[in-house]
């Protein structure tokens, strides 16, 4: 009976104790990812943000001024601006791990933003610029919020790789719990990569 | 208790301002960043996290935030169909179905962080209230945070127009708001650790409803008041297509299914508190000292939070 009510306690405490009102998930998003390639090793991220249908709304009210349902030039810019920018002070909520440091990402390239089925997407690219050579190397790779005010979820199925050719690659998702976030309750999906340039 | 009442009203004041104004997205550029070149090059510690987290790999809640936060998912995704699909053909059905997702979405986001859960759970530890008055308290708060949140609701879509002017003006002020909050929290916690702890002349079987007594509408307000994020973002999403009337309909909704989770959480809290006194009485000797022992538990939690956001807030 007290063990019983003593994990029903730990559970409310835990409820209770989180009460940083500001990290709740409020922006639901679906990330595609994708890892180029080039000659001399990881090249590119290519990153797409798929925004639930509120938060959608909520950018288009903003800054699709004109209600066309497209962001012209001006108005993605000053989306970009506005509601993308900012996004490298939390390092794109990119967390890629080589040799136990995580990257940092100042700066995002290719940034654009359509509307598709009522729904906002926005993709851009990181740059990664690891040379591999004929020796094994292993990298980690997630996508979360630190802060939890958004809760991102990848699409394991369309997660992908582009210009793999001259490279074997192997890779795993689950959880990585070296990395939990969230009052270290939350363990990220990771992308556990082994990457070798073939000879 | 005039010191207290005072201390009460100043929390409710600081706290519900630093809370509106620490709803940051990370999407939006806070307007001292708005330049592009200066948000590129502001400094990361992302190796000191790393360290930091590296050593941590035991979580208990892990399935159940992730469980929750895909159910409030799915809740949105259907919310929005639902409400697009009776804004387009008037459905009766899709409009009862609005509101009754309404009303689950009010249980499973106040399951999140905040909604005064910490605070509700230290009441019942420092009061011994009857359980109908237990519920009535949870509703109360939930019904001030959920209008309070439909308020800031009607600013948005009348002033500032979008999120992103709402949440751009933000931040400046919210760190070091947030301190002067958190401290004052941690002073009420101290004053009824004092109370708690002072000895009292007195029998164990009456007179313990006066002990730690917390002024009760000032409680309600100083916790309720903090606007509800999940209200506001309803609110605004169902304003912005054109449904502002069910939009504030809804909110009745929410405050029906945050009050259950409100209320569950302080019924746990009060029953603890019971289950304690009931081991406890069978011991009569012992029984002044837990009865105490679990008042100051209570005090002594809102010393402990106040002064871990703190820490957390100068951090």
């Amino acid at each position: 009976m007290i063990k019983t009510w003593l994990k029903i306690l730990l559970f409310a405490s835990m409820l209770c104790l989180s009460s940083k009102v500001k990290s709740h998930p409020h922006v639901f998003v679906d990330v595609d990812m994708a890892i180029e390639f080039n000659d001399d090793g990881l090249y590119k991220l290519h990153i797409s943000f798929y925004f639930d249908d509120m938060f959608s709304e909520n950018l288009k009210l903003g800054f699709d001024k004109n209600k066309n349902r497209v962001f012209d030039p001006d108005e993605l810019e000053e989306l970009r601006l506005n509601a993308f920018s900012n996004l490298a002070n939390y390092n794109y909520f990119i967390h890629f791990i080589y040799k136990e440091k995580e990257m940092e990402f100042s700066k995002a390239s290719g940034f654009n933003a359509i509307i598709k089925d009522g729904k906002v997407i926005y993709s851009f690219e990181l740059d990664i610029d690891l040379p591999v050579n004929n020796s094994e190397e292993k990298y980690r790779l997630a996508c979360y919020d630190d802060s939890y005010y958004v809760d991102l979820l990848l699409n394991k199925e369309n997660f992908k790789f582009l210009n793999k050719e001259g490279y074997t690659l192997s890779y795993k998702i689950e959880e990585d719990k070296s990395q939990a976030y969230y009052f270290e309750q939350l363990y990220p999906e990771c992308i556990f990569l082994s990457v070798k340039k073939e000879l | 208790m005039l010191k207290f009442q005072i201390i009460s009203i100043l929390t409710f004041f600081i706290t519900s301002i630093n809370q509106v104004y620490s709803q940051q997205n990370p999407f939006f550029t806070p307007n001292e960043l708005k330049d592009s070149v200066q948000v590129e090059k502001l400094e990361k510690n992302s190796d000191q996290r790393l360290e930091k987290r590296r050593n941590f790999k035991f979580s208990v809640f892990n399935k159940f935030i992730k469980q929750n936060a895909r159910l409030q998912r799915k809740i949105k995704d259907k919310f929005s169909t639902l409400a697009k699909s009776y804004n387009n053909s008037g459905s009766v059905k899709a409009l009862v179905m609005v509101f009754f997702l309404s009303f689950l979405y009010g249980i499973f986001h106040s399951l999140g962080p905040g909604h005064g859960k910490v605070f509700i759970f230290s009441y019942m530890l420092t009061e011994n209230p009857k359980i109908i008055k237990a519920i009535y308290i949870s509703y109360l708060i939930a019904t001030v945070h959920a209008i309070s949140g439909m308020i800031v609701s009607l600013i948005i879509i009348y002033s500032l127009k979008t999120f992103s002017a709402a949440s751009a003006s933000i931040i400046n002020a919210s760190d070091f708001i947030s301190q002067i909050s958190f401290a004052l929290i941690t002073s009420i916690g101290i004053y009824l650790l004092i109370k708690a702890i002072r000895p009292k002349k007195h029998s164990h079987s009456h007179d313990h409803n006066k002990l730690n007594k917390l002024p009760f509408i000032p409680f309600i307000l100083s916790v309720g008041i903090v606007p509800c994020p999940g209200t506001v973002i309803i609110v605004t999403f169902l304003a912005s297509i054109g449904l502002l009337s069910v939009g504030l309909f809804s909110v009745f909704f929410i405050i029906l299914g945050m009050g259950i989770t409100i209320s569950v959480i302080g019924l746990i809290s009060l029953f603890s508190k019971r289950f304690v006194h009931k081991i406890a009485s069978l011991k009569l000797k012992n029984y002044d000292i837990i009865y105490r022992g679990v008042s100051i538990v209570g005090a002594s939690l809102l010393v402990f939070f106040g002064i871990l956001f703190l820490i957390g807030s100068l951090g």
